[in-house]
């Protein structure tokens, strides 16, 4: 008995143990087994992360810059004040700096394995989305930002500072990129072909943002015009299609989504967002073009003159929007601020015909729209959404990827145009080309020594944007009876540039306020450039008021993003009226 | 480690090695009482001390010597001795104690069974009564408002959904604050795994309590103090619900065998619809057209405001076409064919789209004993059917467990349990009143237009299946529940195996081994055609979560008296607990549906997937001891250590102390014994402390690897690595959370009179945040012991016996609880930052605000001048305020129960009504059926104008006129998130109910023992006071899931009311 009840005991005690002894106790599981350890990083896969995470960030400094230069319909608000909160900004900040992070935490590894090619195009992103953040923002956090725990709250550096500090950035990019590359390592580069083409671009950031402080030299310590005459002087910077900075989506639907995100969000279901009326209006019935515009907006009529870019930028989904029902249309009347004089077209000021859109893109004359209109919202139109979501004008081809001459419905699941294969512009030869008329108009002495002229960069600016715009995507599918002929494109290249050239030549016009106004039409697809533009020109000068007449402050910076201003006490007020350096005009913007 | 280990194993032995066998005779007998033998009375041989315990049936046997005296001794009884004589057999009979009332034991921590006097901290104890056989088949609900301090609190109404249960108030402010389920010692999981947020429906996801079949539990208690909890360790620190099945309670059973069966039949239907107006139809500013909402013209109207001479309007489906709906039109004198015109007239058009579910439980058990050994076999099946097509909710628990006792002093037992649950539930994301994110059941169901003939349309195209409805960019509810499903599966074991060995008298050693092994399946679908981006072409997600907890107890128990004179009695347990929990994950979506309706993966275009897995231990090592003094001084010292697998070397172990006291004044004093008065009266005192631990892995986080990210056009993949966005934090600590509680209970005149009352200090700190980070610190979050939360609260319970019978005429008892938890979070920690939303979205949902109550709801409001007057823009209407402000505080300020219980002879007649005081919530139900203009509470006259109260801009007398549609759709919530909060005091009647049982006289020459029959109502009335009248709106609703979200109401699905009958039988 006794021995029995030894071994009963021994037996439970090994028993326990046996369990106990296993498993249950192994206090040192810090890794997770589900992630891959961070020694694994390899710089060629985080310069993709970076490639991947560039157009995102662009998309959504996008969502707020479109918005406010009418490119895009304000529509979650019908004054400033309520437009736009700072949770709105949250997610390009977000991207921004998880973008910068991936930068610096590919560095020290890139540099171990000499992988210059990539650390060197990534520093050249890292400026880019550096600049447009303070372009956007004003002051954020530079010189103190990205130190994980050793400054949860880093301070908020003065806007010039951090344009002096991105200058020298570029310089060190362009060491970097000047450097041979490890042999043994290929990246993948989603942009360009080489270290040279990237070198390019850097010096082009440089040209941009010198063009950008063209009236606060002062406050960066140089003189602009002899520090853009140094860069047209070298000459190499984008001046040419193939050097355009870019990035280019694909036309896969799912695992991955590859498209453009406007065309995810415009040609599957539900309509997607609402083109402004006035960006139709200011391409097509501004220049009394809409009076050609047939139901599928595409002109054959070689002989007349005609944006070719019209087709390409915008595709309609009903013929005339004019014939929809009241539901579709609000009832509400024309505000009264609308026929200010103001607002009506640039090109015929005195025409009292051409007043600001109001619900179409077509509002003509006292009385309203007459046929082919394009259907977008007005700036600020708040009001519930009617089921027009196979009725709006979705964006074309250029620079979405989406469909090209139709007059029926793209709410079919992603099956329609170039599938969504455009292009996220960001810094093009056309722009480059706008730019420097302006410094040449406003700075002579920047262009001295060159060949470069006002009139000849406006001009080369419209044609670089109407040819990259039309042949953006060689094959596209259109429907019948509004086959693209590449001898009606040209005719109309050549009489929409005589028309603008005409304009310019002519003494009555704002010639400074013509060229920022082709700026505008030629960066649809990217709202950073009419932005900054707008601020730093105040032009185009009749951008479509809110429909509420006392629209508030205009938006001279964005707002801070919550997740910045609620996390971090160093994080400044958010006002409307807080300005970046180069904002010197003292203008008073709508 | 390991080292301490042997270290316990050798004292435990040494402690264990005074075991004498001398040569005695074996003394048996019965000991009884008044009632019958008496099981679990105590013998003790005086001279050495040793001694037994008495079996199921009185029993015992001890091994003595002639002349020996035995000592007899049971809780509430008086102590008894006798001699051993030359006869083998003594029995004994002892009685009650002078004016001592039977004491409750209650069981505690670790399943040590305690007499409720000892215990320095509040227990609530709630008998299988309250919960076997009700209406509701999920254990937490039945015990809502039966336990003051617990808040329970049902997601939806929906059959299967979630249950949130907060003990004390919530102490943490982004980890969980959900009690630890207990269930015959076995630590069980209660997890509500939920595929995604909220906003794609989280809600719907079944609490894994859900498992439990009420009908096998014997008792539940609620340890809601941390000097309650501390020896389960961090796992407890939210409050532990003991579970104690029939099974387990092998102890329990007295009889030979004893055979339960119990059907119930209940009835559960939507606990109410708005009254719905039948003046207007679907339009804006009085005009017909397809809006969502009803602003259109008044009914009746011809020829005007769109509609046509003869009052009819389209055919709502008629722009489909003649090819798909040719019936919707004819050909007109012209031989044109045209749509087909209806009337434009006010429907029934939401009320038959809930039914009436049944619901049916099932259960039987038998139990019973042999020579030193019992068992228990238990099977119940329910079927759960919810008051909407599609939500059927169905379980099968087997449990069996046994003990038996070897004559060589080991115990063994062991309990089995095999859970088979299914669940089906329409999809439930949340609504904001026009369209959800993903596929909603009830967010386009409720402000279906009045004149909209949902039911009289079809709802489906008949050539591809999609869904038609009045415009495209809303589906047909109807198609979306005959379409769309959320189902759940879960086969779940859980059990234990215990063994334990009497190494004398007054000490054993025991080992426990718990283990709970689920795999929860859950597969999520639409098939094609709801018109949806993406959704549109069907839609499919699998996910399968295995889980698993092992859970070790090595324990050391001792019960002694110290001193001669026996006024000194010590106990107590040492203990070794080292615990697992993994689970494994796995995930699969697919995308574009080839074949309408068949749904298995293959049948999908493109597929994704992910897997994750995660494992901790925790080892703890605790000890407990009860100092007695004259039965009526206790103290009471607890320690735990415990040591975490997830954290850094230098933090991953924290101790942390209990102590309690517990003083009986009517045993102590000999004036207040036997006092007519002061029947029993109860002090006491008690500290307790815990550990919470974070997340695994939040010190050291790895990078993030995608594959495919992109596809360039040549086919190239693109894979990237990439930093977390979540900063590890190799400092973190375990929170430490402290609690101060003093409590009295006492019962007065004659017994009439009951209170329990409890008041405690709670204080988090060190609490671990993922706070929120400026993303310019490359960072979006990270863990941080940073925050300090504090509760501070009254909990009373009043039983009142007001009419009082000593046979079986008539009595009525009132049992009445009253809670009152001040919740504050203390201190962000954050710096200058005050702010920090936790749950909802980020500009309307729950904050941390110090100073503030804890989730403290955020969102925007309407613009005040100065001096506090509303702004009104030139438009007309308030101009929002984007600052996010504090618009409501969803903490309910109080609570109170009050249970009925009225029984004459054999009938008995129960009534439970709650009150809740305060307590704000957001709600898109109130928003969108006002903004809309659907119930009656908007049907006044809507011609002509209005001028909202305030001031402009300039802060003049607001004069500008607005239309009553601008009024409806722009001022209900819509647009200012200010104007959705309500505040949510409501009374309901919980529960009510009739029961009958066969008079046992019947009974008596008939092989049952029990027989009765019972009616249950549940929810059936309530009144949320502060609600528009005739939203009819029930507030006890969570569209933020189960977690720390609070107060909103995202058209997730609204509550139930539950009616039928129960037949309960014993033989």
């Amino acid at each position: 008995m006794k021995m029995k009840n030894n071994l009963l005991k021994w037996s439970f005690f090994l028993f326990v143990f046996t369990f106990v002894g296993c498993e249950t106790i192994d206090l040192d599981q810090i890794e997770n087994p589900s992630q891959p350890s961070v020694d694994l990083l390899d710089p060629v896969y985080a310069f993709n992360y970076i490639q991947l995470q560039l157009p995102d960030f662009v998309n959504s400094a996008n969502t707020f810059t479109q918005r406010v230069t009418r490119q895009m319909a304000m529509s979650s608000g019908n004054t400033y004040d309520n437009a736009f909160a700072p949770v709105d900004s949250n997610t390009n900040w977000n991207i921004g700096y998880n973008l910068l992070n991936a930068v610096k935490i590919m560095e020290p590894k890139a540099i171990t394995n000499r992988e210059f090619y990539a650390l060197g195009a990534a520093k050249v992103i890292r400026v880019y989305v550096l600049m447009t953040m303070v372009d956007v923002y004003g002051d954020i956090p530079y010189s103190e930002a990205l130190q994980g725990s050793a400054n949860l709250n880093p301070k908020f550096d003065r806007s010039a500072d951090i344009y002096k500090g991105l200058l020298l950035e570029l310089d060190d990019a362009i060491a970097v990129l000047g450097q041979t590359n490890n042999s043994n390592s290929e990246i993948q580069d989603l942009y360009y072909g080489s270290q040279a083409n990237w070198i390019t671009l850097a010096k082009t950031l440089k040209l941009k943002m010198y063009c950008n402080a063209r009236l606060a030299g002062a406050e960066l310590g140089v003189t602009i015009s002899d520090k853009v005459n140094e860069i047209l002087v070298a000459n190499d910077y984008i001046d040419q299609q193939s050097e355009d900075f870019q990035f280019q989506y694909g036309n896969s639907r799912f695992t991955p989504n590859t498209r453009h995100p406007m065309y995810n969000d415009q040609y599957e279901l539900g309509g997607g967002a609402y083109i402004a009326n006035y960006m139709m209006w200011a391409m097509t019935t501004e220049k009394k073009f809409d009076l050609l515009v047939g139901g599928n907006g595409v002109v054959v009529d070689a002989n007349l003159t005609y944006d070719p870019r019209i087709p390409f930028y915008f595709c309609k989904q009903v013929g005339d929007p004019g014939g929809l029902d009241s539901f579709t249309l609000p009832r509400r009347a024309r505000p009264a601020h609308y026929d200010n004089e103001e607002y009506f077209s640039f090109y015929f000021p005195t025409s009292d015909d051409i007043r600001t859109p109001y619900l179409v893109s077509n509002w003509i004359g006292q009385t309203g729209i007459t046929s082919n209109g394009y259907l977008g919202r007005d700036h600020g139109d708040n009001t519930g959404i009617p089921p027009d979501a196979d009725k709006r004008t979705v964006a074309g081809i250029y620079p979405v990827g989406g469909a090209y001459g139709l007059s029926s419905s793209v709410q079919t699941g992603g099956d329609k145009g170039a599938l969504g294969a455009g292009i996220m512009p960001m810094v093009l030869s056309s722009y480059v080309h706008f730019m420097l008329a302006e410094v040449a108009l406003e700075l002579p002495a920047a262009v001295t020594g060159t060949s470069i002229s006002a009139a000849a960069e406006l001009e080369a600016g419209i044609r670089a944007s109407i040819k990259k715009t039309v042949n953006l995507i060689p094959d596209y599918p259109y429907a019948t009876g509004s086959a693209p002929v590449s001898a009606t494109l040209l005719s109309h290249e050549n009489k929409y540039v005589t028309f603008v050239m005409n304009k310019y030549n002519s003494a009555s016009i704002n010639k400074l306020e013509l060229i920022i106004k082709e700026y505008f039409l030629a960066a649809w697809g990217n709202g950073i450039e009419p932005y900054n533009a707008y601020r730093r020109t105040g032009y185009p000068s009749n951008l479509q008021p809110t429909l509420e007449q006392a629209s508030g402050d205009y938006y001279y910076t964005a707002y801070y993003p919550s997740d910045s201003t609620v996390n971090n006490p160093n994080a400044p007020a958010n006002l409307r009226t807080r300005k970046v350096f180069w904002d010197k005009a003292g203008l008073i913007l709508h | 480690m390991r080292s301490k280990f042997k270290w316990i194993f050798a004292l435990c032995l040494a402690l264990s090695m005074q075991f004498a066998f001398a040569q005695e005779k074996t003394v048996t007998g019965v000991v009884s009482d008044e009632t019958g033998p008496l099981p679990g009375a105590n013998v003790i041989l005086k001279s050495t001390k040793k001694g037994t315990q008495t079996d199921v049936d009185g029993k015992y046997s001890i091994k003595a010597k002639a002349g020996d005296v035995l000592l007899f001794s049971f809780i509430g009884m008086k102590d008894a001795s006798a001699t051993v004589g030359a006869s083998n057999t003594v029995n004994m009979s002892l009685k009650s104690g002078d004016g001592v009332n039977l004491e409750e034991v209650v069981v505690t921590s670790q399943g040590i069974k305690k007499e409720k006097k000892a215990l320095g901290y509040a227990v609530s104890t709630i008998k299988a009564e309250e919960f076997a056989s009700k209406p509701s088949t999920d254990i937490a609900r039945a015990l809502t408002g039966k336990a003051p301090g617990v808040n329970i609190q049902a997601t939806s109404g929906l059959s299967g959904s979630g249950t949130n249960i907060i003990i004390r108030g919530y102490s943490s402010i982004t980890g969980s604050n959900q009690p630890l389920f207990v269930v015959d010692g076995i630590p069980f999981n209660a997890d509500t795994n939920s595929d995604g947020n909220f906003l794609e429906g989280s809600t719907n996801a079944s609490s894994r309590f859900l498992d439990l079949d009420p009908n096998s539990i014997e008792s539940v208690s609620v340890l809601k103090g941390l000097s309650a909890t501390t020896l389960y360790g961090s796992a407890g620190r939210n409050g532990v619900i003991l579970v104690t099945t029939k099974s387990g309670n092998t102890k329990d059973i007295n009889k030979k065998m004893e055979v339960s069966f119990s059907q119930s039949l209940y009835m559960t239907e939507i606990a109410d619809l708005p009254d719905y107006q039948n003046n207007y139809g679907n339009g804006f500013d009085q005009a017909f057209t397809q809006a969502f909402s009803n602003w259109g013209p008044k009914f009746g109207v011809k020829g005007t405001q769109g509609i046509d001479a003869n009052g009819m309007v389209d055919h709502p489906l008629a722009y489909y076409g003649a090819e798909i709906f040719p019936q919707f039109f004819e050909t007109n004198q012209a031989g044109n064919l045209v749509a087909k015109k209806v009337l434009y007239a006010p429907q029934n058009n939401v009320e038959p789209f809930f039914r009436t579910g049944v619901v049916k439980t099932t259960s039987l058990n038998i139990g019973g004993r042999g020579e030193n050994t019992s068992y228990n076999l238990g099977v119940g099946h329910t079927r759960d059917e919810g008051f909407i097509e599609n939500n059927t909710y169905q379980r099968l628990n087997l449990n069996t467990g046994g003990s038996t006792k070897l004559s060589n002093g080991l115990t063994l037992s062991a309990i089995m349990n095999y859970v088979k649950t299914d669940k089906t539930a329409p999809p439930t994301a949340a609504g904001f009143g026009s369209n959800a994110l993903a596929p909603s059941v009830f967010s386009n169901i409720l402000y279906t237009p009045r004149s909209l003939d949902l039911f009289g349309m079809p709802y489906e195209n008949p050539l591809d299946h999609s869904s038609v409805n009045y415009r495209t960019d809303i589906p047909n509810p109807r198609w979306t529940l005959k379409n769309s499903s959320d189902n759940e599966s879960v086969r779940r074991y859980f059990g234990n195996f215990t063994a334990s060995y009497d190494l004398n008298s007054w000490s054993n050693v025991s080992y426990r081994l718990s283990m709970d092994n689920y795999t929860q399946t859950k597969v999520y679908y639409i098939n094609k055609g709801n018109g949806q981006p993406f959704d549109d072409e069907g839609f499919m997600r699998t996910t399968v979560n295995e889980n698993l907890i092992y859970d070790h107890t090595f324990s050391y128990n001792f019960d002694t008296k110290i001193d001669k004179a026996e006024n000194w009695n010590i106990e107590g347990t040492l203990g070794v607990n080292p615990r697992l929990e993994a689970y494994r994950y796995n995930y699969m979506a697919s995308t574009v549906q080839f074949i309408y309706g068949f749904l298995e993966h293959q049948n999908f275009e493109n597929n994704e997937t992910y897997s994750e897995s995660q494992s901790f231990n925790v080892v703890g090592m605790y000890a407990s001891t009860t100092i007695g003094f004259k039965k009526y001084l206790y103290l009471n010292l607890q320690g735990r250590n415990d040591t975490y697998s997830s954290l850094q070397k230098s933090t991953r172990s924290l101790f942390y102390p209990s102590a309690s006291l517990s003083f009986v004044p009517t045993d102590a004093f000999a004036g207040l014994k036997g006092n007519k008065y002061v029947n029993f009266l109860k002090f006491r005192l008690g500290y307790g402390s815990s550990a919470g631990f974070p997340d695994p892995y939040k010190t050291k986080i790895g990078l993030i690897a995608r594959t495919n990210s992109f596809l360039q056009s040549d086919g190239t993949v693109i894979n990237t690595l990439s930093q977390s966005n979540e900063l590890g934090n190799p400092n973190l600590k375990p929170e430490l959370v402290k609690e101060l509680e003093f409590g009295m209970e006492g019962k007065f005149f004659n017994n009439r009179v009951g209170i329990d009352l409890s008041l405690y200090n709670k204080i988090s700190t060190d609490l671990i945040i993922d706070r929120p980070l400026d993303p310019a610190t490359g960072y979006d979050t990270t863990a941080d012991n940073i925050a300090e939360v504090s509760n501070k609260g009254i909990e009373l319970g009043l039983n009142l016996a007001v009419i009082k019978s000593e046979t079986d005429g008539l009595s009525w008892n009132i049992t009445t609880s009253f809670t009152k938890n001040k919740n504050i979070v203390e201190s962000l920690g954050l710096g200058d930052v005050k702010l920090l939303p936790f749950a909802g979205f980020t500009n309307l949902g729950n904050f941390a605000v110090p100073g503030q109550p804890y989730g403290v709801i955020y969102g925007s409001s309407i613009k005040r001048d100065g001096n506090g007057n509303y702004i009104v823009g030139a438009d007309g209407n308030y101009v929002e305020d984007n600052e996010l402000k504090k618009i409501g505080d969803p903490n309910a300020d109080w609570r109170a129960t009050v249970i009925n219980e009225v029984s004459y002879k054999n009938v008995t007649l129960g009534f439970q009504l709650e009150y809740q005081k305060g307590g704000d919530i957001y709600s898109t139900t109130a928003a969108s059926l006002l903004s809309r203009g659907l119930t009656e509470d908007t049907d006044f006259d809507r011609s002509g104008t209005v001028v909202l109260p305030g001031v402009t801009t300039t802060g003049n007398i607001n004069t500008t006129q607005i239309g009553w549609t601008q009024y409806g759709f722009n001022n209900s919530g819509f647009f200012i998130n200010e104007q959705a909060i309500y505040d949510a005091t409501n009374l309901r009647l919980r529960e009510i109910s009739l029961s009958y049982s066969l008079p046992k006289k019947l009974l008596e020459r008939t092989p049952f023992g029990k027989i009765s029959i019972s009616f249950v109502g549940q929810n059936l009335w309530y009144k949320a006071f502060n609600f528009p009248k005739h939203l009819n709106f029930d507030p006890e609703v969570m569209s933020l899931g189960v977690g720390n979200g609070q107060g909103f109401d995202y058209l997730t699905g609204p509550t139930a009311k539950r009616y039928g009958f129960n037949f309960n039988l014993t033989f």
